[in-house]
């Protein structure tokens, strides 16, 4: 296994990392490993061909191989009708792995050949050379020569630009050329345009700005694991998302951007819900969840229950009672939310509610705030730790007793209002 | 060369110097024009490539990226495809996932402005915008339809009628700030009207009441109908304000 790097994937990611300009070209999962011809497989797992490496891995365990298609010397198919078929990587020298499939061994070797001829990991856009003017080496000075200059400059765009555009192929030999142009081009407008005081940029459009994909997962690519894979790629896309919304996005928003982010290979909403519903199983940083009300977000595990618990009841000691208005002005999240939060730290006990004329207020349930600085251990299944707590609690009754003090006195000052 | 001293040379100084700067604007000026109607071209060439070749630039990874990052330097839309028989008679397809997108996108974008909050007809012009010349046109019905393909997404965008006019609201009042907001401007006196918040936050009508209904609904604001202008009280903020 010489020739292969170890893999692992961190937790609350789902998938490893391509590299730049690195994009996947197939999948396929129920295929082991084995080194040379070892009967033990080495890992079993999902195997992934990309455009620069050949890549397995064992989700279960969260590690995996993979290694660069740049060093592959040959390949072969073994079929077999009644076993599992082999495909056989070969290093040169006699080094070797092979691949067992379970099943559509053959479609996977017929792309892995095509792969290695097409060498997808020498990027085929090459990149703007500078081209040097050497019919005119006379040095000339002043403004008619840099007229000349930026006159025989746009020239070669236009002729470009009518060149690119007579058929597909053009367009993409031309691609990088054009990408510049084209930024050219908008930026040159765009100054204008700011000249004008027209710009407008807002949370929504620099997101989409700042996120493109390159390789969108598909239908083609990943046959019968396909929503596990865009469930992948719709957590690591959100990771990158989420910390700009507060935590948290609606699913309809999710899905206009992630629409956006694969260009032209669109995804039903009813493929991005049911790639959403897999975030748990496939231990992703984040969750899909549905309000009463019908509305469904997705928000950051950082987010959940016991985090939101433990910032109220912090708010509470620093502020005094806190009602669903003034959590909302202090997280910044509509009142609805901060309400249903309040509630819910309510109903799992860290709090009591005090229902005045002037509103909803809420304080911290003293009977169990030894629970708060524990939290991290401790889950939110206090029922349990009630009987526990109670003991606790009545051995620091002095200190109690201190505190029950100042609501009352707070309480006063409220009625002489 | 004769040196520009003295009076005579300082105004002829002056005088190149307009000349170069007049020299200068003009070619800006002649260049803009050329870059506007290169840009043009640009564009509209995008636009038909990508509704004639949109298979084939699927098939080949690196070019998609490429040609995507063009699309969205120039501003074009590379989503638009037709309103073929299926979409039409079924609204199956492409077409109404891709106004989809375009709707929440441009939701999205002017949420800034209007809360979430806007006119089926304004939408339906920037949509319009979105989806280029070139593209097919249209209208009302399927703007409607394509919301109705994104309710799988929960009940957060929808389409609500405020007297004649239809709105399509896309933040669900679980993400929205505005109530927080009508709160904040309230704090120093306790009290708001639609006048003020108008005025102050730069809504429209149809914005203001919406809130204001939603916080009597949720009895955070009480309703003062004795003055010339009915006024919203916040009964969370009057101790706040008589401690001031």
């Amino acid at each position: 296994m010489q020739f292969f790097t170890q893999l692992s994937i961190e937790k609350g990611k789902t998938s490893f990392e391509l590299e730049k300009e690195e994009y996947q070209i197939l999948t396929q999962k129920d295929v082991s490993i084995h080194n040379g011809k070892e009967k033990k497989p080495k890992l079993k797992g999902v195997i992934y061909l990309t455009s620069k490496r050949l890549a397995i891995i064992d989700y279960s365990k969260r590690k995996g191989f993979s290694t660069f298609l740049s060093i592959v010397k040959k390949t072969n198919l073994e079929k077999s009708t009644f076993s599992h078929s082999k495909v056989i990587i070969n290093f040169g020298e006699d080094k070797f792995v092979t691949f067992s499939f379970k099943s559509n061994a053959t479609k996977f070797a017929e792309k892995l050949v095509e792969t290695l001829s097409n060498k997808t990991w020498v990027p085929k856009i090459v990149k703007e050379e500078k081209e040097v003017t050497s019919k005119d080496v006379t040095p000339k000075f002043g403004i008619e020569f840099l007229l000349q200059r930026e006159n025989q400059e746009r020239d070669s765009e236009k002729k470009l630009l009518t060149q690119a555009f007579t058929d597909l192929d053009a367009l993409m030999k031309n691609a990088q050329k054009m990408v510049n142009i084209a930024e050219k081009f908008a930026y040159a407008l765009h100054k204008g345009e700011t000249d004008g005081g027209k710009q407008e940029t807002d949370e929504f459009n620099s997101i989409l700005i700042e996120i493109g994909m390159v390789d969108p997962v598909t239908k083609e690519t990943s046959g019968d694991i396909y929503y596990d894979e865009l469930s992948r790629q719709v957590a690591s896309f959100l990771e990158k998302v989420l910390p700009k919304t507060g935590g948290m996005i609606s699913l309809a928003d999710a899905y206009c951007l992630f629409n956006r982010a694969r260009g032209t290979e669109l995804i039903s909403p009813d493929d991005l819900l049911k790639a959403c519903q897999l975030f748990q199983k496939l231990g992703a940083s984040m969750d899909l969840r549905k309000f009463d009300s019908g509305v469904i977000v997705i928000q950051s595990k950082s987010n959940n229950d016991e985090a939101n618990c433990k910032t109220i009841i912090h708010l509470i000691q620093k502020n005094g009672p806190i009602s669903p208005f003034e959590l909302a002005k202090k997280l910044k999240i509509s009142i609805n939310l901060a309400k249903e939060q309040l509630l819910n730290a309510e109903s799992n006990l860290f709090l009591c509610r005090d229902e005045t004329i002037e509103g909803l207020y809420f304080y911290e349930n003293f009977f169990l705030n030894e629970n708060v600085d524990n939290l991290d251990q401790k889950n939110l299944s206090i029922n349990e730790n009630i009987p526990k707590e109670k003991k606790e609690t009545s051995k620091k009754e002095t200190s109690k007793k201190e505190t029950f003090v100042t609501i009352n006195g707070e309480d006063d000052e409220w009625q002489f209002v | 060369m004769r040196r520009g001293v003295g009076l005579h040379g300082l105004s002829k100084n002056q005088f190149q110097k307009n000349k170069f700067e007049q020299k200068g604007t003009q070619l800006q000026k002649e260049k803009m024009k050329d870059v506007k109607i290169e840009f043009e071209s640009f564009k509209n060439n995008l636009e038909s490539f990508a509704k004639t070749y949109r298979k084939k630039i699927n098939k080949d990874p690196e070019f998609r990226k490429a040609f995507q990052t063009m699309c969205q330097k120039i501003g074009v839309d590379p989503l638009a495809s037709h309103k073929g028989f299926w979409a039409k008679t079924l609204g199956f397809g492409d077409f109404y996932y891709e106004l989809g997108v375009q709707i929440i996108h441009v939701c999205g974008s002017t949420r800034s402005q209007n809360g979430g909050l806007m006119d089926i007809n304004e939408l339906k012009n920037k949509v319009l915008k979105m989806r280029g010349s070139k593209s097919q046109k249209i209208g009302i019905d399927d703007i409607e339809r394509a919301i109705q393909k994104i309710k799988t997404l929960g009940s957060g965008f929808e389409i609500c009628k405020a007297g004649e006019k239809i709105l399509v609201k896309s933040v669900p009042i679980e993400l929205n700030q505005d109530h927080t907001k009508v709160i904040t401007i309230s704090s120093d006196k306790g009290f708001t009207t639609k006048s003020i918040i108008m005025s102050q936050l730069k809504w429209d009508e149809t914005r203001t009441s919406l809130i204001l209904n939603q916080l009597l609904k949720e009895s955070i604001a009480w309703i003062d109908n004795q003055d010339k202008e009915t006024s919203y009280w916040f009964p969370g903020l009057i101790k706040d304000c008589f401690e001031k």
